[in-house]
């Protein structure tokens, strides 16, 4: 029998072409990670010349202060990490998707900024910092998006991500909203408002979103569904909640004998006023006593209409409110007809003390121009003349 | 590619009772918690509750652990050699017998899940997310299959989970190392330092990718050809360990029953 004339290889034989393909492979591949790792020219020209498809007409944050004013759409602030897996994939599916192009283009004005996530010296990229200072941008949190009414660009994250209209905040149970739990206010911001929602990828939490920030991503479909929340954000009047507001002509009418009156100065936005409508306008308590006890009158200011603000300017000046909101009691039978006003707004048991309180009768008031209440404490700061008399 | 050593690998798996009962586990543990997850919260119904990938690590493990030791322990690597079987095709036989066994438990495992997810909330069942689950599981498999291969063929019986412990101990060690010189006063500033934070960062990079070499196959679909780096990386991965257990395993001398 011939033997076989193929080459027979022995058990030990050596792959030669297997080591060279792998000694090839490790070499670029240690080459590459020490590029990235020292962030080396080279490596950056390379990656540009990769495919990513730029379909947003980005603006710089000067360029989107200026036209948001005369579109009057809101600006939409995207932050993303250079080296950032998530925020790569981020910009590759939604950033690249024509349809979210198109959205984001009609909708909003987009700014972009991309930084590099692991930059040893963050301190050094000015924009970033302008993002967490103002605008309350977590660390590590890529990527971020933050949407900015156009109104409300010079106001702070707090504000921003306030909101007092039940529908933005998708509230859908009034039972809650009406709890008279004192340990659980209802919350009114992204974080613990009614419409906050966590990603979740494959089970884990990837990121957290309000209405009006989202960071983390997990799919297109959640950042369109975040996208048509963020085009209605702030555009829906804050609530008036339960209280039989009068009408405020009849202010100036003199009802004696009549239920004191309450007077509410509050801003159209802005955390603390939406806490204070979310809360006292709300809640059973407070809403019980207002409207049994008082002839409530609310007088809101507009911060985009001066000519609707001129009663609101008379009344903050008359009784010098310095903050927002207040409540002033003006009750003619008690105190010794004493207004008292309440500067801004703590709790809703806080101001139902101050409420109460107004309603009481002291024999030994004497007759001043206001009281003022910070907090729910006297506040003895107001200047003589202002609200205090000298012997108070 | 030689299909008896494949077989014989699957057949010596099944004859091993602790595994199998391990693989039980891990197929049920995660249908229990998302059961318990699907009566806490409503939300999860409509969610896909699908294990992350890297659970196709666990799988890899248990089908590859000592997959060429135990035949050194046992010395009937010297019977197999005898056999006109090269250790080039030995090598890449038990390499894809592991990562094969392991893929197929890992999908297994991910369609069971997908199916009662889709079952709660039907339009899930056509979610891409699950496929590029999948895809990534099926590369897990194999790439830790190689890892441990090569493990393998270094030490004999299960002794590769003790150098698979001290790899982790080690990259414990240098992420450690790297953030104390992060974080101290005035680390950063030095040169040394700063090229000591830039060495033991490439480095722990390197061990984090064989520990859990996932390719984002969902990213490279969503055309995001940055991550052909990383595609590259598991290409690297598997050459080189296999070429290296090829390597070792050729310069030992196998003797009948040596332990």
């Amino acid at each position: 029998m011939q033997p076989s004339k193929s080459k027979n290889k022995g058990t030990r034989y050596q792959p030669v072409a297997l080591y060279v393909v792998a000694s090839l492979l490790f070499c670029t591949s240690v080459t590459i990670g020490i590029s990235l790792e020292y962030d080396l020219p080279w490596i950056n020209q390379v990656i540009a010349l990769l495919p990513t498809p730029h379909l947003i007409h980005w603006r710089t944050r000067t360029e989107a202060w200026a036209e948001c004013q005369k579109t009057k759409k809101p600006i939409l602030y995207v932050v993303t990490g250079k080296k950032d897996s998530v925020s790569m994939l981020f910009e590759a599916q939604c950033m690249g998707d024509p349809k979210i192009a198109e959205l984001i283009d009609s909708e909003f004005i987009p700014v972009h900024h991309t930084t590099d996530v692991r930059s040893r010296h963050p301190e050094k990229d000015e924009e970033l910092k302008y993002y967490r200072d103002t605008l309350g941008m977590g660390y590590n949190s890529y990527p971020w998006v933050f949407v900015v009414p156009y109104s409300m660009h010079d106001l702070s994250a707090n504000d921003l991500t306030s909101s007092a209209n039940l529908v933005e905040l998708g509230i859908n149970s009034l039972d809650d909203l009406c709890s008279d739990n004192p340990f659980y206010p209802n919350a009114n911001y992204y974080d613990g408002g009614y419409n906050y929602r966590q990603h979740y990828v494959n089970g884990r939490c990837s990121g957290q979103r309000g209405a009006a920030m989202s960071y983390g991503y997990t799919s297109k479909a959640d950042f369109l569904d975040f996208l048509y929340g963020a085009r209605i954000w702030h555009k829906l009047p804050p609530t008036l909640g339960r209280i039989k507001w009068m009408d405020i002509a009849n202010l100036d009418v003199n009802t004696k004998g009549g239920k004191p009156k309450m007077l509410a100065l509050v801003s159209d936005v802005g955390l603390n006023s939406d806490t204070m409508r979310m809360n006292l306008f709300w809640k059973k308590k407070s809403v019980e006593l207002i409207n049994k006890e008082f002839d409530p009158y609310l007088i809101e200011f507009h911060r985009l209409d001066p000519d609707y603000n001129k009663k609101f300017k008379a009344l903050r000046d008359q009784y010098h409110v310095d903050t927002l909101p207040a409540l002033i009691v003006l009750n003619p039978r008690t105190n010794g007809g004493t207004t008292q006003v309440e500067h801004g707004f703590n709790t809703m048991l806080y101001s139902v003390d101050f409420l109460n309180s107004t309603l009481h009768k002291k024999s030994s008031d004497k007759k001043v121009d206001a009281v003022h209440y910070r907090n729910g404490v006297r506040d003895e700061t107001v200047p003589l003349g202002v609200g205090r008399d000298e012997n108070d | 590619m030689n299909r008896a050593v494949c077989i014989t690998t699957w057949r010596e798996f099944k004859s091993n009772k602790i595994r199998l009962i391990m693989l039980f586990l891990l197929f049920v543990a995660p249908l229990f918690q998302y059961t318990v997850q699907r009566c806490q919260s409503p939300e999860s119904m409509t969610q896909d509750l699908i294990t992350p990938s890297g659970v196709a690590i666990a799988y890899a493990l248990l089908w590859g652990a000592g997959v060429i030791g135990r035949e050194m322990q046992h010395g009937t690597i010297s019977l197999v050699l005898a056999r006109p079987i090269s250790i080039v095709s030995y090598v890449l036989s038990k390499w894809f017998a592991v990562g094969l066994a392991a893929s197929v438990c890992a999908f297994q495992a991910l369609l069971v899940e997908h199916l009662i997810s889709a079952v709660f909330c039907p339009s899930l069942a056509f979610d891409p997310e699950f496929l590029v689950n999948g895809a990534e599981r099926v590369l897990i498999c194999f790439g830790t299959a190689a890892f441990l291969t090569f493990l393998s063929s270094l030490v004999s019986g299960l002794k590769d989970l003790a150098l698979l412990a001290g790899l982790l101990f080690l990259h414990s060690i240098s992420s450690a190392a790297i953030q104390i010189l992060e974080y101290f006063p005035g680390g950063r500033s030095g040169n040394m330092a700063e090229q000591a934070i830039h060495i033991g960062t490439v480095f722990a990079q390197g061990i984090v990718f064989v520990l859990y070499p996932c390719v984002p196959v969902g990213y490279l679909i969503a055309g995001n050809y940055n991550e052909i780096i990383s595609l590259l990386s598991y290409a690297t991965m598997i050459t080189v360990f296999l070429s290296l257990s090829i390597f070792v395993l050729t310069r030992k001398e196998f003797s009948y029953a040596a332990e």
